[in-house]
C-alpha cells in the first residue's frame, strides 16, 4: 500500500500556453468517426486522447482501458472569447483599472493601505474577501463621479463602463471586443491584480479571455454504442463540434475577408456555443439543445446539485463488499446479531491472511470452493496476483489448496462472528450504521433483533437494508469497539437507551410480572431454556410467580424503586403497598413488588431498569438481559397469547347512555353559544373579533365534551382487555386513541381551525350556509367502534389529509436543515485538552459541553449519579 | 432618563478583563495563538460597559447549565 | 485526572453531609466516596477526536422529522400566537433578521410587579397605537383632494386618547390645514398630486399615537404571583427606557436584538434557551450539551451567524467542502481566481478525495514502519 498522502490543492487558471503544452493533439475538424467506425486523427475523439473501447490501447501513454485517464486536448480559437463563469468578474476589472495607464484606480496611499490590510488579511480568509470587496468597491467608485471622473495615476477622464448579460461589455456607447478586453487585461501589473484579488502566478486576469480552448478527454466524455450498432455521443462531445464548426466557419471567413458584419455575428455565435459549453443554464442565454429537443448537460451541470459530480460522486460513493435485501424479524438472534442469508455470505468475502495458525483451515476453505457455503472465493498471491477459485474443477482447487501458504491470502466467505455494519437510510444519526456480528441462516432475507428496530426506525413491511463488510483487521477492531450494536444502547442524543423493548415485549413483560401470573415448575424449566438461561433452580419449587422468573435475569445485587407506567398517580402513593402492581420495588436483584412495562426497558423512553443496567453493569449485562428477556417473554406470549378485537372498545350500555349525554350536553351549550352570538350577546375575548371569541368558546365546549366522553370511557375499559394493557404499559398506542375507538372522536380540524372550507360558506353541502353548529363544522361524535356517518367520516378524512401533507413538508425541510447543521458543525471535534476546535484550530468551547461530559455516558445530563456512589458504600457496611 | 447596564441582566454572564500576563498564560495553556480565541466585538455592549478595548481578552464567568461555572474567553476585536 | 465540576462538587457535599446526617460515616469512607467520584467522572469524559459536532448536529436533527410544522400554535398567553416546532428551529439556526413572531416577555420591578393597575399602565405605555388603529376609517377625498379620518369613539375612550392629542401629532406630520367635525378629521395638504396625497394618507395612517412602535399587542398576565406583560412585536431598547420595567429579566425571542442590546454572550445564552424551549414544548429530548455547542459555533465570530450557504458553510475554510454544499461551481471559480489553496483537513475534503478524515480514529497520525518480507 503506497503512504502518498495528498497535504493540499492549489486552485488556479489555465493559462493558453498551460493548455496548450498539457494537450495532446489540436483538434480541427468536428467529426468523429470515419466510415468504417475508426476514429479520425485530430478529431473530437482522437485516439490520442485515450481510451473507451476495452481491449485498445492509449496512443499517447500506452495503458489499457480503465487504467489510462485520458488527456486532454485543445482547440486553436480563431478569435478570444469571454469565459462565462468570469463574466462578472471581468467586468469587476474593467471598472477598477483605468483604460489608459491601466493602473488600478486608487490613489498610491489607499493601494498601500489596502495591500497591508490584505497582507494581514490573509490568515483569516473571510477578512481577505471582505477586503476584497472593499477594494472592488473603492476602486469603481471614481467612474461614477460626475466631477473629478479622472485616473489618480494618468489623469485621464474615466468613460462609463456597463455590462449587459450574460458577456456583452459596453464603454460608454462602445462595444469592447473581447480582444479589446484581452489587450487590456494584459497590461494589468501583478501588484495591481493582486489587489483585484487575482494570484497573478496562477490566475493572470487576461487568462479569463480564452483564446485557447481545452477538450476534455474522451474517458470523461465516453460514446456509448447502441443495440442498433450506431454511436451516440455525448452531450459534451456535441457542444465541442458546435464549438469547431462554428469556429472552423470564422476563421475561413475572416482569412478570406469577409465583412466585418458577417465575422462579428460569428463571433457572437462562437461566445454562445463555448457560453454553453461550460454552464447551460445561464440566464439570458438560450440553453443549447439536443435534435431531439432534449437539453444538453454541460460541465456545469454536471458538477452541480444533488445529482451532481460533488453530492454524487465524491461526498457519496458507491462501494463493493455490500448487500442489500429485504429485513425480517427473529427475536432467536442476538441484538448484536444479523441474520445473513446464506447467499449472501457466499457473495460477500473476507481477506484472510495466511499463517501457520490459520493454513490447514484456510486450505479445507480453499478446497471447498465457492459454491459451498463456508468456502472462499479468490486468493490472492505473495506477489499480488489474484486468482479465482473455481467452482467446478477439484483438481485445481486441490492444487491451490497445496500452493496455499504464508504469506498468500485467502478471500474467505462471510462466517458467524465476522463483524459487519449494517444500516438502514435515512441515516439521521450516528445509530444508522451499527456493528452487528453475522449468523448465516437460510433463505433471502437480512433478519435482526427486534430491540434494535428504533435506532434504525425499522419495520418489516418490506424495508431493506445495507450491510457493508470491513475488509482490514484494523476496521473490523474499530467497528466491533466503537460501532457494536450493545455499545450504542443508550443514545448520545438524550442520555436515554434507543436499544430497548418493543410493543409485545412490554406488554408481555407486564403479563409475566403482573400478580397472579404463575407457572409449574415444568414451565419454568421450558422458558429458562428458551430463554437461554442457564441457571440452577430450586427443585422443590413446584410453583413459581413471574416476579420470581423475571428476577433469575437481574444481577443479584441490583437496588432500584419506581413508579412504573400503569400508576395510577394516586394523590397519595401507598409506594410498596400499591394495590395495582404500579410500584416496583426490586431489592437485591430480586422483584418483590410491582409489575414490569415500559417504565422498565422500553426504548426511546425513560428506562429505569434497563439504563441503570447498562449504565452501572456494563454493556455486556444490558445486551444479555435483552437478549435473555425478550426470548422469555416470547415463550410467555406463546402460553398466555395477546390479543386484541373488538370487544376490547366495546361499552355496555350504561357508559354509552352517559357518554350520549355528556355529547348531547356539549352540543347544545355550542347551540347556546351560537345564539347568543346571533343575538349579540357574545362579549369578545380582549384583542379579539367577535367570531374568533366564538370559535374558540365552542372548541373549549367540544373538547371538554370529549374528555368526559372519553373519561366515562376509561372507567369501564379494564386492565382485563388486551388493548388497554398495550396502551397503559406503555407498549403501542395510548388511551386517547382507545376512548376514540370505544366513545368518540371529537372535533376534526384543519390548520388548528374547525372545517369550514369546501364550498360557499359551508364545509359539506349537507348543511345550511353560514352553519356553525358542531356537526356542520366537523364535531364527529361517533365512535370508530360505532361507525362514522357519511359526513363525519368526510371529515375525518379532511383532518387525515393534512396529517399527510405535513409529514411530506416536514420532512423535506428537516432533510435540509439537518443538510445544514451537518455541513456547518461536521469538522468540529473534541481535541486532547478537551476543547472542542474546528479544523481550521479555532476554539469553540474550551471544554467540551462547559464539564466535558461525554452525552452518551452521562446519567440523564448528569455527569455522576451520586447517590448510586453513595448508597454503594453505605451498603457496603 | 433610565440608564440601561447590560451587565446586570440575567442573560448576560460576568465579563472579566484579562491581563497581558494572563493572556500569556492562557495561550500557553492550550497552546494557541491569539487568532484563534473566540471573539467578541468592541461594539458589544457588555464590553462597552467594562470599558475594555481592541485587543484585549476577556474571560467570561458563565454560571449556571451542566456544569455549575465555566470558564471561556474572547478576544476583543474591532 | 481532572477536577470535578463545580455543579458535581456541591452535589457531593449536599449529599455526603445528608448521608453523614443519617448514618455517621468514616473518614475513609468519605474518602473512598470522593474517590469513586472522581473516577467516575474522569469515566464518563469525552474521548479526545469525538466528533462531538457530528453527534450534536444530528441529535438536533434528526428529531426533525417528528416535530410538528403547523407555524401558529398557543403558548402560555392564548391570544399572541408564536411560531414553534420544526420552523422556529429553522428560523433561529438561520438567524432571520426578525423572527416571524417576535414576542418579549417584560417583567416588572419591585412596587410595579404586583400592582395590577400599575403593570397595565406600563402595558399600555408599550402597546404602539397609530391612527390606523384607532380610525374607523382613513379615506382620501379625491374630488377635494382631502384626507378624512374618522375616528372610533370607543377606541378612543379605550386607549384613553384625545382627539386634541391627535391632531397634534398629525401637526408633526406635515403641518396642514386641518378641519376637526365630530369624530372627523379633515386634512387638506393643499394643491398636490394624487401620488402625492396616496403618500400622505399612507404617513398619517401610520402616524404613532403613542406606545412603541411595531408593537401590536401588550397583554399582561399574572405568573408565580407578579404581573408579566407579554408583547406582540419586540422593542427591547424602548422597552428597557421604560420606568417600572426590571431590565435584568425582561427578554424577547429576538436573538438579534439581544445581541445588540446585551451582547454576544446574552445571545448565545438565547440560542440555547430558545432552541432548547422549542424542543421541550414539542416534548423532544435533546442534551443541552449539543445545543450549547451549536450555539457556541454561531457566536464563535462575535456576532450570531447563520448556519448555512450565507453563514458558517460559506465561510468554510475548504474550497471543496463548500463546493460540495451548495453552489458548487461559482466556489471552485472563485477559488481558481484568487490561487486559493484547499489544506484539506476537514472532513468532506478528506471523503472526497478518499482519504482518511481527520476525526475520531483519523485524528491518529501514526505510521508503522513493516519490516520487509524477503
Ligand atoms: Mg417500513
Ligand atoms: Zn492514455
Ligand atoms: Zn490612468
Ligand atoms: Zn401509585
Amino acid at each position: 500500500m503506497s503512504l502518498k498522502v495528498i497535504k493540499e490543492i492549489k486552485f488556479g487558471i489555465l493559462s493558453p500556453d498551460a493548455i496548450r503544452k498539457m494537450s495532446v493533439v489540436k483538434i480541427v475538424t468536428a467529426d468523429t468517426y470515419d466510415d468504417e467506425g475508426y476514429p479520425i486523427e485530430k478529431g473530437l475523439v482522437d485516439p490520442r486522447l485515450g481510451v473507451i473501447d476495452p481491449g485498445l490501447k492509449c496512443r499517447t501513454c500506452g495503458m489499457r482501458f480503465g487504467e489510462c485517464p485520458g488527456h486532454f486536448g485543445h482547440i486553436e480559437l480563431a478569435r478570444p472569447v469571454i469565459h462565462m463563469g468570469y463574466a462578472k468578474e471581468i467586468y469587476k476589472v474593467l471598472k477598477g483599472v483605468c483604460h489608459n495607464c491601466y493602473r488600478v484606480l486608487l490613489d498610491n496611499d489607499e493601494i498601500k493601505k489596502y495591500s497591508k490590510r490584505l497582507k494581514e488579511a490573509k490568515v483569516r480568509d473571510v477578512e481577505k474577501q471582505k477586503v476584497l470587496k472593499i477594494i472592488a468597491k473603492q476602486s469603481a467608485r471614481r467612474r461614477r463621479y460626475t466631477k473629478n471622473n479622472i485616473c489618480p495615476h494618468c489623469g485621464a477622464e474615466l468613460p462609463r463602463i456597463r455590462f449587459e448579460k450574460p458577456t456583452t461589455y459596453m464603454e460608454n456607447t462602445e462595444k469592447l471586443s473581447p480582444s479589446d478586453i484581452r489587450a487590456r487585461l494584459e497590461k494589468i501589473s501583478n501588484e495591481d491584480a493582486e489587489l483585484l484579488g487575482f494570484d497573478p502566478e496562477v490566475a493572470r486576469p487576461e487568462w479569463l479571455i480564452l483564446t485557447a480552448l481545452p477538450v476534455a478527454p474522451v474517458t470523461v466524455r465516453p460514446s456509448i454504442t447502441l443495440e442498433s450498432g450506431a454511436r451516440s455521443e455525448d452531450d459534451m462531445t456535441h457542444k465541442l463540434v458546435d464549438i469547431i464548426r462554428i469556429n472552423q466557419r470564422l476563421r475561413e471567413n475572416i482569412d478570406a475577408g469577409a465583412p466585418q458584419l458577417i465575422v462579428e455575428d460569428l463571433w457572437e455565435l462562437l461566445q454562445y456555443h463555448v457560453t454553453t459549453y461550460f454552464d447551460n443554464e445561464v440566464s439570458g442565454v438560450p440553453p443549447a439543445r439536443h435534435r431531439s429537443g432534449r437539453v444538453l448537460k454541460t460541465l456545469a451541470q454536471r458538477l452541480k446539485g444533488k445529482e451532481g459530480r460533488f453530492r454524487n460522486n465524491l461526498s457519496g460513493k458507491r462501494v463493493d463488499f455490500s448487500a442489500r435485501t429485504v429485513i425480517s424479524p427473529d427475536p432467536n438472534v442476538s441484538i448484536n446479531e444479523v441474520g445473513v442469508p446464506t447467499p449472501v455470505a457466499m457473495e460477500l468475502t473476507i481477506p484472510e491472511r495466511v499463517t501457520y495458525k490459520t493454513r490447514d483451515e484456510l486450505r479445507n476453505l480453499v478446497l471447498r470452493g465457492p459454491s459451498q457455503h463456508p468456502g472462499a472465493n479468490y486468493i490472492i498471491r505473495p506477489d499480488g496476483r489474484r486468482k479465482r477459485i473455481p467452482a467446478n474443477d477439484e483438481e485445481l482447487r486441490k492444487t491451490l489448496a497445496e500452493e496455499l501458504d504464508v504469506g498468500y491470502v485467502v478471500e474467505r466467505h462471510l462466517r458467524n462472528g465476522d463483524v459487519v455494519l449494517f444500516n438502514r437510510q435515512p441515516s439521521l444519526h450516528r445509530l444508522s450504521i451499527m456493528a452487528h456480528e453475522v449468523r448465516v441462516m437460510p433463505y433471502r432475507t437480512f433478519r435482526l433483533n427486534l430491540c434494535v428496530c428504533p435506532p434504525y426506525n425499522a419495520d418489516f413491511d418490506g424495508d431493506e437494508m445495507n450491510l457493508h463488510v470491513p475488509q482490514t483487521e484494523e476496521a473490523q477492531a474499530e467497528a466491533l469497539i466503537l460501532m457494536r450494536v450493545q455499545e450504542q444502547i443508550i443514545s448520545p442524543r438524550y442520555g436515554e437507551p434507543v436499544i430497548g423493548g418493543v410493543q409485545d415485549y412490554v406488554s408481555g413483560a407486564y403479563i409475566l410480572t403482573r400478580d397472579g401470573t404463575e407457572f409449574t415448575k415444568r414451565e419454568v424449566e421450558e422458558m429458562l431454556c428458551m430463554a437461554g438461561l442457564d441457571v440452577d433452580i430450586p427443585q422443590d419449587k413446584n410453583l413459581w410467580t413471574g416476579k420470581e422468573i423475571f428476577s433469575l435475569l437481574l444481577p443479584p445485587d441490583l437496588n432500584v424503586e419506581y413508579k412504573n407506567k400503569i400508576c395510577r398517580r394516586c394523590t397519595t402513593c401507598r409506594e410498596k403497598d400499591c394495590p395495582y402492581d404500579g410500584y416496583v420495588v426490586i431489592k437485591d436483584g430480586k422483584l418483590l413488588k410491582g409489575a414490569i412495562d415500559g417504565m422498565a426497558y422500553k426504548a426511546r423512553s425513560e428506562c429505569k431498569l434497563l439504563d441503570k443496567l447498562v449504565k452501572d453493569y456494563g454493556t455486556d449485562t444490558g445486551r444479555k438481559f435483552l437478549d435473555s428477556i425478550t426470548r422469555l417473554i416470547l415463550w410467555v406470549l406463546g402460553m398466555k397469547g395477546i390479543t386484541v378485537d373488538m370487544n376490547d372498545v366495546e361499552l355496555d350500555q350504561d357508559a354509552k347512555d352517559r357518554i350520549e349525554e355528556v355529547l348531547l350536553d356539549g352540543e347544545n351549550k355550542v347551540d347556546r353559544l351560537i345564539d347568543a352570538y346571533h343575538n349579540g350577546e357574545l362579549e369578545p375575548l380582549p384583542g379579539q373579533s367577535l367570531e374568533e371569541t366564538l370559535e374558540k368558546k365552542i372548541m373549549q365546549v367540544l373538547a371538554a365534551a370529549r374528555d368526559r366522553a372519553g373519561q366515562i370511557a376509561e372507567e369501564y375499559l379494564g386492565m382485563e382487555r388486551f388493548s388497554v394493557i398495550m396502551a397503559k404499559t406503555g407498549a403501542k398506542g395510548n388511551m386517547l386513541d382507545l376512548t376514540q375507538m370505544a366513545a368518540c372522536l371529537g372535533q376534526m380540524s384543519v390548520r388548528g381551525e374547525r372545517l369550514h372550507r369546501g364550498y360557499n360558506n359551508r364545509s359539506l353541502s349537507h348543511f345550511k350556509e353560514n352553519e356553525l353548529s358542531a356537526r356542520a363544522r366537523g364535531f364527529v361524535r361517533s365512535s370508530y367502534n360505532k361507525g362514522l356517518s357519511p359526513t363525519e367520516f368526510f371529515f375525518h378524512s379532511m383532518g387525515g389529509r393534512e396529517g399527510l401533507v405535513d409529514t411530506a413538508v416536514r420532512t423535506a425541510q428537516s432533510g435540509y436543515m439537518q443538510r445544514r447543521l451537518m455541513n456547518a458543525m461536521q469538522d468540529l471535534k473534541v481535541e486532547y485538552d478537551r476543547t472542542v476546535r474546528d479544523n481550521t484550530g479555532l476554539v469553540i468551547q474550551f471544554m467540551y459541553g462547559e464539564d466535558g461530559v461525554d452525552p452518551a455516558r452521562s446519567d440523564y445530563g448528569k455527569a455522576v449519579d451520586i447517590d448510586w456512589i453513595i448508597h454503594k458504600h453505605m451498603e457496603a457496611v | 432618563m433610565k440608564k440601561i447596564d447590560p451587565t446586570h441582566h440575567e442573560l448576560v454572564p460576568e465579563h472579566v478583563v484579562l491581563e497581558e500576563e494572563e493572556v500569556e498564560d492562557l495561550l500557553q495553556i492550550y497552546n494557541i495563538t491569539r487568532d484563534k480565541l473566540p471573539l467578541i466585538k468592541a461594539a458589544d455592549p457588555v464590553v462597552k460597559a467594562i470599558g475594555a478595548r481592541p485587543g484585549q481578552v476577556v474571560k467570561i464567568i458563565r454560571r449556571g447549565s451542566p456544569a455549575g461555572e465555566a470558564v471561556t474567553y474572547r478576544l476583543i476585536i474591532k | 485526572m481532572e477536577p470535578l465540576p463545580l455543579s458535581v462538587r456541591e452535589e457531593l457535599t449536599e449529599k455526603l453531609l445528608a448521608a453523614n446526617e443519617k448514618r455517621n460515616l468514616t473518614i475513609s469512607q468519605i474518602d473512598a466516596i470522593i474517590q469513586d467520584v472522581l473516577e467516575e467522572y474522569n469515566r464518563v469524559l469525552v474521548d479526545p477526536g469525538e466528533p462531538v459536532g457530528t453527534v450534536a448536529a444530528q441529535s438536533i436533527g434528526e428529531p426533525g422529522t417528528q416535530m410538528t410544522l403547523s407555524t401558529f400554535h398557543y403558548a402560555g398567553v392564548a391570544e399572541i400566537n408564536v411560531t414553534l416546532g420544526l420552523p422556529r428551529i429553522i428560523e433561529i439556526v438561520d438567524m432571520r433578521r426578525k423572527p416571524s413572531t417576535p414576542v418579549m416577555t417584560v417583567f416588572l420591578e419591585e412596587g410595579y410587579k404586583t400592582d395590577r393597575e400599575k403593570a397595565l399602565r406600563v402595558a399600555r405605555l408599550i402597546e404602539g397605537t397609530t391612527v390606523e388603529n384607532i380610525a374607523r376609517s382613513v379615506v382620501m377625498d379625491v374630488i377635494n383632494m382631502n384626507l378624512v379620518v374618522t375616528l372610533d369613539e370607543y377606541k378612543l375612550d379605550d386607549q384613553k386618547i384625545s382627539i386634541d392629542d391627535i391632531i397634534k401629532k398629525l401637526k408633526k406630520v406635515k403641518n396642514v390645514e386641518m378641519t376637526q367635525d365630530g369624530f372627523s378629521i379633515i386634512l387638506n395638504p393643499g394643491d398636490v398630486s394624487l401620488m402625492k396625497l396616496r403618500k400622505f394618507a399612507m404617513r398619517v395612517r401610520n402616524t404613532q399615537l403613542k406606545g412603541i412602535k411595531k408593537i401590536k399587542r401588550a397583554l399582561i398576565r399574572k405568573e408565580d404571583g407578579e404581573y408579566v406583560i407579554y408583547t406582540e412585536g419586540s422593542k427591547l431598547t424602548d422597552v428597557f427606557k421604560l420606568e417600572g420595567v426590571d431590565t435584568t429579566r425582561t427578554t424577547t425571542n429576538d436573538v438579534r436584538e439581544i445581541h445588540k442590546v446585551l451582547g454576544i454572550e446574552a445571545a448565545r445564552n438565547a440560542i440555547i434557551k430558545e432552541i432548547k424551549e422549542t424542543l421541550d414544548e414539542q416534548g423532544l429530548d435533546v442534551e443541552v450539551r449539543h445545543i450549547m455547542l451549536l450555539a457556541d459555533l454561531m457566536t464563535v465570530d462575535g456576532e450570531p451567524k447563520p448556519i448555512g450557504r450565507h453563514g458558517i458553510s460559506g465561510e468554510k475554510s475548504s474550497i471543496l467542502a463548500r463546493a460540495a454544499f451548495e453552489v458548487t461551481t461559482r466556489h471552485l471559480l472563485e477559488a481558481g481566481k484568487q490561487g486559493m489553496v484547499d489544506s484539506l483537513n476537514g472532513v468532506t475534503e478528506n471523503v472526497i478525495i478518499g482519504q482518511p478524515i481527520p476525526v475520531g480514529t483519523g485524528t491518529v497520525e501514526l505510521v508503522m514502519k513493516s519490516r520487509e518480507v524477503t
